[in-house]
């Protein structure tokens, strides 16, 4: 019997590199990041073209990033940079933790229980066209302090996502697998945990994706509304006090966070999905 | 009748009516079938796309409700007047269209999933019938696979094997192996000959390849266009246990052609129709 | 349809069938459930508040309860805004000590019981004796929570808020206002003209924004479906900005642009532009590859390629992109409207702005009337996009 087994991990992504060397994307990607960063410094930096000279350029934000004496406060070696980080970071943490642990059961439910649906989809669908930055001042107002409304407000940004997707999800399993099931002689509480449950994975983690970046997305708004820690706040006192340079330091800083957590989730799906990799990477994905 | 007398699961369909209501029109599938199939029986069900007869199937099986009529299994009423819709149980098991092996469990699980959610093994148990099982029916190295790993030959074949784990008094095919070709399809009807004549299940295939219904079939049911009836009951007197040689004989050539009038006139009349199929 | 012999064809029609389904009534049972829970939680603490009742202990042994009076000696009371108090003075302490034995700290306390009965008519107060402890209970029948201090010449006389076991605030909703007095606060703004002037405004910037996203958006997304070595170039730049948060960009365009208008609509852009072209180039990469090919084999020139297969087979995933776009679009015109409205730049107005200067003015039933027409503004601007993307696709229109 001959062993085909698709490479995966670590193998596949060296062996993709490998081939991927021999094509000309990467030489014109590498071109492209160049270009881009090119035309930024000679528009803010080199020709200070009018209104661009007001935005720092690359060189200044690297060497100040970089700095272990920075001009204007915040590096990558400075106490306070690491402070605004580990407070967002710690927001999202608490409030993915909390959109995920209340939103998958709860989309499963609604997906699984169409009375519970029927009841509970209708409030859902009135309270989600509201845009998270309405509920700033409410939030302020219903829970005390100021970390607790920042928090609520980036869990109920990634609590519709989540929960919506994962009933998609359950929606989205073949009628067939149910019936399967139940011709097996699986009980509802077997179908939830072996039909339900796996069946809307996928849906899951594409939800928590998108829910951990929806979660930075109103973390920062909230933070910069109303917050006295995190990167929202420190890009907000960064223009405030005029250090435009800190300002794009704690942008280029979300970016980077943002990317790093999705891709986070993306690993855990690919963790808890080993059916749907191994498939995946036959069809040669 | 060729029936074994060793078969179990003989399937009474009387009067059947089954009409549909998707967006408040009312669509009447199945009208007053009657069919008695006997216990070991291997009956295909023929018929025009959208016809009605994966209906029939559901009605069985206990997927959907019948308008009217009543279906009895070994004598036992499965659903009527009283009771519209049948239950679900292990004694009938559904091989669907696109496969419903769950994706996110090996071969192996899928196959011992049925006894261990009924509670008749426990999961080492089941796991050693189940890898048994699966080496008898010729994909023993597979078994650690995951559906999506596989051909859908193997896929499909390990499905049999989930139904037949459960020792079922009826298998419930519906068009198994529709997206395969033909090379697939006939190692697919051999193996399903194969375990036919070891257990003597009794067989509801539906199908709308005719060499298919004949070469696997005691009888032939040829269903109308919508909505369903029985129009012709072909008798398929071909000796088991047989083997691909009989698609060469007189005798299937024959049978063949008496179908194809039957079905022919079906099929034109439900194409004139031009609606859309009902799943 | 029980029986065989009746089975008759008939068609409803979709409003027909919403009002004869289940789950529409149980839909409308849901939200009128929602506004009756909202209602109660929010009215409980003022309603289960009329029972406040605050002891303040007067003396805590005998001696002291029956020590007399000396001239001079006052009680005071603040119950809510309102104080009251009751001196001990010359006159008072005659007129008394004429008709009784000499006055006692408890004669004096009931005499302020019956001042402060006289003088409030929202609450009430009473003594009250038990195991040795002189107290004085002041009871609320106003349907509001108060606060009470009472001194006994300049000290400090404990008060314990009994009341707390009367009254139930039911936690964070408690705090919102009840739905009856968001309808009333709207009922008042709604004939205003300047409520009027915030939905133009608002929907006016989410426009202009949304607009432009689209304009450059979809072809650039296209032009990255198409062109190898345009995506090869061009992705990855976009690809680095990309997970920045719109929002994270205000302050940087505010320093750019001229005027605040301008870098809010620049931000708007920016938040829908990311989205159309994603989504913009997933559809067009998702073609499938038979209909270019059959429109080849067919002689289909490039141009015709483009805009008869791909334009087309994009446009699904145009609207979907779209309609998420709308979505952020909303979110960060709001954004902009509170973060300049609060910090007191040019560009006010919108209804981020109202609700904002609503939140500074203390009406909290103004604020969610705001957020209320900010979810139906967004609610229609995505159906209004729904509605197109069905009118220009008619091939998705199955049933």
């Amino acid at each position: 019997m001959l062993e085909t087994k698709a490479p995966t991990g670590f193998a596949l992504t060296f062996y993709r590199w490998k081939k991927n060397l021999k094509t000309p994307t990467p030489y014109l990607m590498t071109f492209g990041i160049a270009l881009w960063i090119g035309t930024y410094y000679l528009f803010c930096e080199g020709w200070e073209l009018p209104r661009f000279n007001k935005i720092p350029g690359p060189y200044v934000v690297i060497t100040e990033w970089l700095s272990r004496k920075p001009a204007w406060g915040i590096s990558l070696f400075t106490e306070d940079y690491h402070g605004h980080i580990v407070a967002s970071c710690r927001r999202i943490v608490i409030a993915f933790g909390i959109a995920t642990g209340i939103g998958v059961p709860l989309g499963l439910f609604m997906g699984w229980s169409k009375k519970f649906k029927d009841y509970s989809f209708p409030i859902l669908e009135t309270l989600r066209p509201i845009p998270i930055l309405a509920w700033v001042p409410l939030a302020i107002l219903m829970f005390s302090g100021l970390e607790t409304p920042v928090i609520f407000l980036a869990t109920l940004a990634s609590l519709f996502v989540t929960t919506l997707n994962t009933l998609l999800g359950v929606e989205s399993i073949d009628d067939s697998y149910f019936r399967a099931a139940k011709c097996l002689g699986a009980k509802s509480s077997d179908i939830f945990f072996h039909v339900v449950v796996p069946g809307s994975l996928p849906f899951i983690f594409t939800g928590l994706q998108i829910s951990v970046g929806v979660a930075w997305f109103s973390l920062v708004a909230a933070e910069m509304v109303s917050g006295e820690y995190g990167l929202g706040y420190m890009i907000v006192d960064a223009y405030m006090n005029i250090t435009y340079v800190s300002m794009v330091i704690g942008m280029l800083t979300l970016g980077f966070a943002g990317w790093f957590t999705s891709a986070l989730v993306r690993w855990a799906g690919n963790r808890m999905m080993q059916w749907r990799v191994r498939a995946l990477a036959l069809e040669g994905r | 009748m060729p029936s074994s007398l060793l078969g179990k699961g003989a399937i009474s369909i009387r009067n059947v009516t089954k009409i549909y209501d998707p967006e408040g029109v009312n669509v009447m599938a199945v009208d007053d079938c009657s069919l008695e199939i006997a216990a070991g029986e291997v009956c295909m069900i023929v018929g025009p796309s959208g016809c009605g007869k994966t209906t029939l199937l559901n009605a069985i099986a206990g997927f959907h409700s019948v308008t009217t009529g009543e279906i009895y299994l070994d004598g036992e009423m499965l659903c009527g007047p009283e009771k519209p819709l049948a239950e679900q149980g292990a004694d009938r098991i559904v091989v669907f269209q696109h496969g419903a092996l769950f994706p996110w469990k090996t071969l192996v699980e899928n196959v011992a999933y049925g006894p261990i959610v009924q509670g008749i093994l426990s999961k080492k148990e089941a796991h050693e019938k189940a890898e048994g099982m699966l080496t008898e029916a010729g994909i023993g190295d597979m078994s650690q696979k995951y559906p999506g790993e596989v051909s859908s030959g193997m896929a499909r074949r390990a499905e049999i094997v989930r139904a037949l784990i459960n020792d079922p008094k009826v298998l419930l095919l519906d068009e198994p192996y529709r997206a395969m070709d033909a090379l697939t399809k006939s190692i697919m009807h051999e193996a399903l000959l194969e375990v036919y004549d070891r257990t003597k299940v009794t067989i509801f295939f539906i199908t709308h390849d005719l060499e298919e219904a004949i070469f696997l079939g005691d009888r032939v049911v040829v269903m109308t266009t919508r909505p369903a009836k029985t129009k012709k009951i072909l008798d398929v007197n071909i000796p088991r246990p047989r083997d691909y040689q009989v698609l060469s004989s007189e005798e299937f050539r024959l049978l063949v052609n008496e179908a194809k009038d039957a079905v022919h006139e079906e099929a034109v009349k439900a194409f004139e129709a031009g609606e859309r199929e009902l799943a | 349809m029980a029986s065989g012999t009746n089975l008759s064809i008939k068609k409803r029609s979709k409003f027909e069938r919403a009002i004869s389904s289940l789950t529409f009534w149980r839909g409308v049972v849901a939200l009128l459930g929602f506004l009756v829970v909202w209602e109660i939680c929010s009215r409980m603490e003022r309603w289960t508040a009329e029972y406040q009742v605050v002891e303040h202990l007067i003396a805590g042994n005998e001696t002291d309860i029956n020590k007399v009076v000396n001239e001079g000696d006052v009680l005071y009371a603040t119950i809510g805004e309102y104080g009251t108090e009751l001196n001990a003075n010359r006159e008072m302490l005659k007129a008394w000590n004429e008709k009784n034995s000499p006055m006692t700290l408890k004669d004096f306390t009931k005499s302020f019981v019956q001042q402060i009965n006289k003088e409030f008519k929202t609450h009430s107060a009473n003594v009250m004796e038990r195991d040795n402890n002189l107290f004085l209970i002041i009871i609320g029948n106003k349907p509001e929570a108060f606060k009470t201090e009472m001194t006994l010449n300049d000290k400090e006389l404990a008060g314990d808020m009994k009341s707390e076991a009367f009254k139930i605030a039911v936690p964070w909703i408690g705090k919102v206002p009840p739905p009856t007095e968001v309808v009333e606060a709207w009922t008042e703004i709604i004939g205003l003209p300047g409520y009027w002037e915030s939905w133009y405004l608002s929907t006016g910037r989410v426009f202009v924004g949304f607009l432009v996203a689209q304009l450059i958006g979809i072809p650039f997304g296209l032009a990255l479906a198409v062109n190898r070595y345009f995506r090869d170039i061009f992705f990855p730049p976009f690809e680095v900005l990309r997970p920045i948060p719109p929002l994270a960009w205000v302050p940087a365009s505010i320093v750019f642009w001229p005027t605040t208008e301008m870098s809010i609509a620049f931000v708007t852009f920016l938040g829908a532009f990311f989205t159309i072209v994603i989504n913009v180039l997933g559809g067009a990469q998702s073609i499938d590859v038979r209909y270019l090919r059959a429109a080849q084999s067919m002689g289909a020139t490039q141009w015709h390629l483009f805009s008869k297969i791909i334009l087309p087979g994009t446009l699904p995933s145009i609207f979907t992109g779209a309609a998420v776009g709308m979505g952020i679009t909303w979110e960060v015109v709001l954004a902009g409207e509170m973060i300049s409205g609060g910090g007191g730049q040019q560009a006010s107005g919108g209804l981020g702005f109202f609700i904002w200067s609503s939140y500074m003015g203390g009406t909290v039933a103004q604020v969610i009337v705001g957020m209320i027409s900010i979810g139906i503004a967004g609610y229609l601007s995505s159906s209004l996009i729904r509605f197109i993307g069905d009118r220009s696709m008619p091939w998705r229109r199955l049933f």
